[in-house]
């Protein structure tokens, strides 16, 4: 029986958090491997729709990374809609029966390897404690 | 497709931690790839020769790089492909170290996340396409707003790079606010000195076209290819034949206060702005202007038109530079310093009016109620700003004017008494704080920390002041002749304007720009730019460092005649576009237009952020190479196959 | 030459199709003439072994969600014994309005209808006395379980989609037969033929969000741009716009536009890409929740018709673990 390990896709923006991303790697900091790293332009470039079949595909968890608002973000504003469709996408998947916190986004710079890192290991944490997103009848809210 | 997998040990960095072989066992047996090579250091001329020739070799359509992040070498690699005949744009690179093998310690765990990112890159690169740079003409010629220090430095610079400019200025002459002081911290040059001699650049410059009396009323049109619609007001002058003999002023009736001695003087209607105004010539107040034709009747060149109209004119201009200066606060709202209730309570600028030789008391400080000499004079610091119920920002430049003006007085009323009160002395600039320290020490100024609560005039006219002086503890009243206040300086850009030109303002009106540190006078509205008191409270010498760096920008924008730009950019399929307008509403560029009911996306706004095609409910508007049909199948791809 | 035969088969119907097809009146009359009616309840006294002896039936129409194991029973008799089948309604295609019973799943609503206020608490248990077909977990669409070649969307399907329907029936019967799959009403979203869309085309400002009682609605302005949400960027165009022509929003009933295959997902994206755009900066995050606050019922707004067939209810059902 295969033990059972979360596996989470995060969707980074090139400018912040994929920055970040990379000065992790640059400083040689460590985080668990379940997470995969999928780099694009802007956090506002996630759709619902994408995040959706990530869950969809076997993630257990989604995580966005974007610029901090108000003024971080390299196409001015994309951040703030990333906000909105996640705060709107949460509230629909806890309506479904879906604990939100399988959702998660957090702004993080370009220089915030750390914190990166520390949002990683949490989320995952987390997740683990929630389980593999199965028929999603019996999730605890 | 065929699809090539190139990827790099980068020595040990990748190969020690990912399993280089399994990973291009797994690669293979994925659709469409043709060929999976590994080499230790891809970057070098040996491992993209690789890469070269494995396109022409295997003929290759697309290519995925592993290795390092695409932002040390993406360009390298981009460049290596372009050699082999493919199109940049056909490349995918993605880190397998710095988001893998430096951040993982375990073999398996690392060489399975390695393969799934791989996986993800070769379901990108499966659809993207070849796309070519984008050109686009610019018209080479620069418009200024604004006939101040910045405006006339931007001015200058960029003509004198060959690039034409347009300069325009509401008021009747150029020169800004800098043309009424009297002298400039901390050296103390004469202000008029310095200044003239680029007025008279600027207006003489083959290449630069001075318009007065002029405003922008309408913007259209995009970075590089603007149309703008400038009003020109009447001056009623003909500046040619004006030779500025002064009949007309000495004959007509009307008398008004003087903009340029801010009320302290009066002038006809029919003046002269100040003696080195640019244009040379006078002018008519249409608004005061009776019409008795006196001055028609006196003028020896005939150079009086009354009749002349305001006229619309148009022009095209590649960049539009933002150099429209600051006002003073409304100082009357400062009730409890009683300014407009006594005439012995003055500005700042009304202050460096009288300070200035060629001003209305020549002068000489008295007072303008009675024209008492002044010998007790008290300044205000911080009048409306650091206020929250008021300016909540530092206007920078007060702490240094001021402490010149007490220096000034000194030098004029040796044995008068100054009183300054301060919260803190702000004089952070080259000399600065060297320049307070002497006028602190050398002429005995009396520096007072604390707020002045309160201005009147007692019965026997003197000015009196109740303070607190914070580092006695006491409360004090000041006696004087003359009280100055150093009023909050606020921007002079209307929010019509703004509008118009679609240009950021903050939140108390100052222009905004993209990124204070990385992009300090470039606004989010790309060809337009910002420089001087329009931008943020400043002093002389930071404007036209500011306005130099505009200049910069402009000619780099304009020099070549054209802008080459990334196709990476929204497109609309205008068979699923309903005209919704969604797209248009969360453009931050303003890029996308409604144009016959269908979304349209200007190439040279786009700044490929892709929030369009998230947002857009029918998926009508993708982003280049990052569609949603590419990134669902990136998702399934690193996901799939637990 | 014999008539050709038709039957209309009903899944968990309200009736309002029934209504829909009966209002058409003489249009429906003249091409029924044309028709053998050999099972429609509503209208004609057929028992359901009748219709299973029947070996073949031109038309089929199936009208109705798809909510027990005897509704897909019946999809898939009708799919078997119909040359061509029509796929009636919003319901059949889309789960409809039933569809909402997903978020509960079986147990949960029968529980519900058990133990309502009026019934007795002593009854735990259903009288066995017959054999009740199975509550599915969620309501399904017929595309699900049979293959349809006509689609009539619309709860119910306005008069466009109805004539366009009689059109195929009366060629039908002159022996022109339908080919391929056919998608009656225009398959573009709403925003396409709306008459709010305002001509110079500017920004939608949506500085807030209100319910249709919280303000007097405007007649010819966007209801996004009033606050007010409006499917209509999602939803397809296969009416006459009625709703908004009466001064009200869309609330999706034709299910979604051209490919799309989740409309609350779309729609949910491009609210919140409307939504207070100009104020983001201003409102922060904090601002920005406390207006999305006022969306009370997502699921009710943006899946009121499709959610069975959405890609939202596959992570509830499991269907993506193959479960």
């Amino acid at each position: 029986m295969v033990e059972w390990k979360p596996r989470i896709v995060a969707f980074l923006c090139r400018w912040c958090a994929g920055s970040a991303a990379e000065l992790a790697g640059i400083s040689r900091l460590s985080y668990p491997a379940e997470i995969i790293p999928i780099i694009l332009p802007c956090s506002g470039r996630v759709s619902p729709r994408l995040i959706i079949e990530a869950f969809l595909n076997g993630a257990d968890g989604v995580l966005i990374g974007g610029c901090h608002t108000p003024n971080d973000c390299h196409y001015i504003s994309g951040n703030f809609k990333a906000f909105k469709r996640v705060y709107l996408l949460k509230k629909l998947l806890s309506q479904l029966g879906m604990n939100p916190m399988r959702l998660r986004i957090e702004w993080i710079s370009a220089t915030e390897a750390q914190k990166l890192v520390r949002v990683v290991e949490e989320f995952l944490n987390e997740v683990e404690n929630l389980g593999p997103l199965g028929g999603i009848f019996h999730e605890k809210a | 497709m065929r699809v090539g997998v190139f990827i790099c040990h980068c020595g040990r960095n990748i190969a020690d931690t990912v399993d280089i072989k399994k990973v291009i066992e797994d690669i293979l047996k994925q659709p469409h790839v043709v060929c999976a090579i590994d080499y230790v250091y891809l970057c070098a001329e040996p491992g993209q020769q690789i890469i070269v020739d494995s396109i022409r070799k295997e003929k290759l359509d697309a290519i995925v790089v592993a290795a390092c992040t695409p932002t040390l070498h993406y360009e390298t690699f981009a460049r290596a492909i372009e050699r082999g005949g493919l199109n940049r744009y056909m490349l995918e690179m993605v880190s397998i170290r710095e988001l893998v093998s430096w951040v993982h310690k375990d073999r398996v765990e690392a060489t399975d996340k390695a393969i799934r990112i791989i996986r993800g890159a070769i379901a990108k690169v499966l659809d993207n396409k070849a796309y070519e740079p984008i050109k686009s003409r610019v018209v080479k010629k620069c418009l200024v707003i604004g006939g101040g220090i910045a405006g006339i430095t931007v001015a200058l610079d960029v003509a004198n790079a060959g690039i034409p400019v347009v300069l325009i200025e509401k008021s009747p002459t150029i020169g800004g606010k800098m043309a009424m002081l009297s002298e400039t911290f901390p050296t103390l040059d004469c202000a008029q000195c310095i200044l003239t001699p680029k007025m008279a650049e600027v207006y003489k410059h083959p290449l630069i076209e001075v318009h007065t009396l002029s405003e922008v009323v309408d913007v259209s049109g995009h970075l590089g290819n603007f149309r703008v619609k400038i009003l020109k007001r009447p001056r009623k002058v003909k500046i040619e034949l004006c030779r500025l003999c002064g009949l007309c002023e000495r004959v007509c009736p009307v008398r008004v206060p003087r903009e340029f001695d801010r009320g302290l003087s009066e002038r006809k209607a029919i003046y002269l702005p100040f003696p080195q105004a640019i244009p040379t010539a006078y002018v008519v107040d249409e608004n005061n202007c009776t019409r008795c034709r006196l001055c028609l009747k006196v003028c020896p060149t005939g150079a009086i038109d009354l009749d002349e109209k305001s006229i619309v004119v148009e022009e095209e201009v590649g960049a539009i530079v933002i150099a429209t200066g600051y006002d003073l606060y409304p100082a009357e709202r400062l009730r409890e310093y009683g300014y407009g209730l006594y005439k012995d309570v003055v500005d700042s600028l009304q202050f460096e009016r009288m300070l200035s030789s060629t001003g209305p008391t020549e002068g000489t400080i008295i007072r303008p109620s009675d024209k008492r000499e002044v010998k007790r004079i008290t300044f205000i610091q911080c009048a409306g700003s650091r206020d929250e119920a008021h300016l909540k920002y530092c206007s920078k430049i007060c702490c240094m004017y001021t402490a010149k003006h007490a220096l000034l007085f000194k030098e004029r009323v040796p044995d008068g008494e100054v009183t300054i009160f301060y919260i803190d002395i702000r004089a952070a600039g080259k000399g600065y704080e060297e320049f307070i320290k002497r006028v602190q020490e050398e002429y005995m100024i009396n520096y007072v920390r604390g707020k002045a609560s309160k201005v009147y005039q007692d019965v026997d006219g003197d000015m009196v002041v109740i303070g607190f002086d914070t580092l006695t503890g006491e409360r004090i009243e000041v006696r004087s002749d003359l009280v100055v206040l150093a009023v909050g300086i606020i921007p002079q850009m209307s929010r019509e304007l703004a509008s118009k030109l679609r240009v950021p303002l903050d939140e108390y009106g100052f222009v905004q720009e993209i990124h204070p540190k990385l992009r300090p006078v470039e606004l989010s509205i790309p060809g337009i730019f910002v420089c001087g008191t329009a931008h943020a409270p400043k002093d002389i010498s930071e404007s036209v460092m500011q306005a130099s760096a505009t200049a910069a920008k402009v000619v780099n924008l304009l020099s070549k005649g054209e802008i080459t730009k990334e196709p990476i950019i929204a497109e609309v399929d205008e068979n699923i576009c309903s005209g919704c307008r969604v797209c248009v509403t969360t453009c931050p560029y303003g890029a996308i237009e409604i144009i016959d009911d269908k979304a349209k996306v200007n190439e040279m706004l786009c700044e490929g952020c892709g929030i369009c095609e998230a947002s857009c409910p029918v998926d009508a508007i993708k982003l280049r190479n990052w569609k949603e049909e590419q990134l669902m199948n990136v998702v399934r791809a690193v996901l799939g196959g637990r | 030459m014999k008539r050709p035969k038709l039957a209309i088969v009903y899944g968990a119907i309200c009736g309002g199709c029934d209504v829909a097809l009966v209002n058409l009146g003489e249009k429906l009359t003249t091409i029924l003439e044309k028709y053998d009616i050999v099972y429609w309840p509503a209208v004609v006294d057929f028992r359901r072994d009748e219709l299973k002896r029947i070996s073949e039936v031109d038309i089929g129409i199936y009208m109705g969600a798809l909510v027990s194991s005897e509704d897909i029973e019946l999809a898939k008799l009708l799919r078997s014994r119909s040359k061509i089948l029509v796929a009636y309604g919003t319901c059949t295609i889309y789960g409809g309005i039933p569809g909402l019973s997903a978020l509960l799943g079986a147990k949960r609503v029968l529980e519900e209808v058990r133990f309502t206020l009026t019934t007795s608490l002593e009854e735990v248990e259903l009288p066995k006395l017959a054999k009740l077909p199975e509550l599915l977990e969620s309501a399904t669409s017929i595309l699900k379980v049979v293959e349809p070649n006509i689609f009539a969307p619309g709860c119910p399907p306005s008069d466009s989609v109805n004539e366009a329907l009689l059109e195929v029936l009366s060629d039908y019967a002159r022996g022109i037969k339908p080919k391929g799959r056919i998608f009656l009403g225009e398959p573009t979203p709403l925003c396409n033929k709306c008459t709010r869309k305002p001509t110079d085309t500017s920004k939608i400002s949506m500085s807030k969000i209100r319910r249709l009682h919280e303000l007097k609605l405007i007649e010819d302005k966007c209801f996004l741009e009033q606050g007010v949400l409006c499917m209509g960027p999602v939803t397809r165009a296969a009416c006459d716009l009625p709703c908004i022509k009466n001064n009200l929003p869309c609330v999706g009933c034709n299910g979604p536009a051209l490919d799309i295959d989740d409309m609350g997902l779309e729609m949910l994206s491009a609210l919140s890409s409307l939504l207070l755009v100009e104020e983001e900066r201003e409102l922060l995050e904090e601002g920005l929740v406390k207006e999305m606050d006022r969306l009370v019922d997502l699921i009710g707004i943006l899946y009121r018709y499709t959610l069975p067939s959405s890609l939202l209810i596959k992570l509830k059902l499991g269907d993506h673990r193959g479960e």
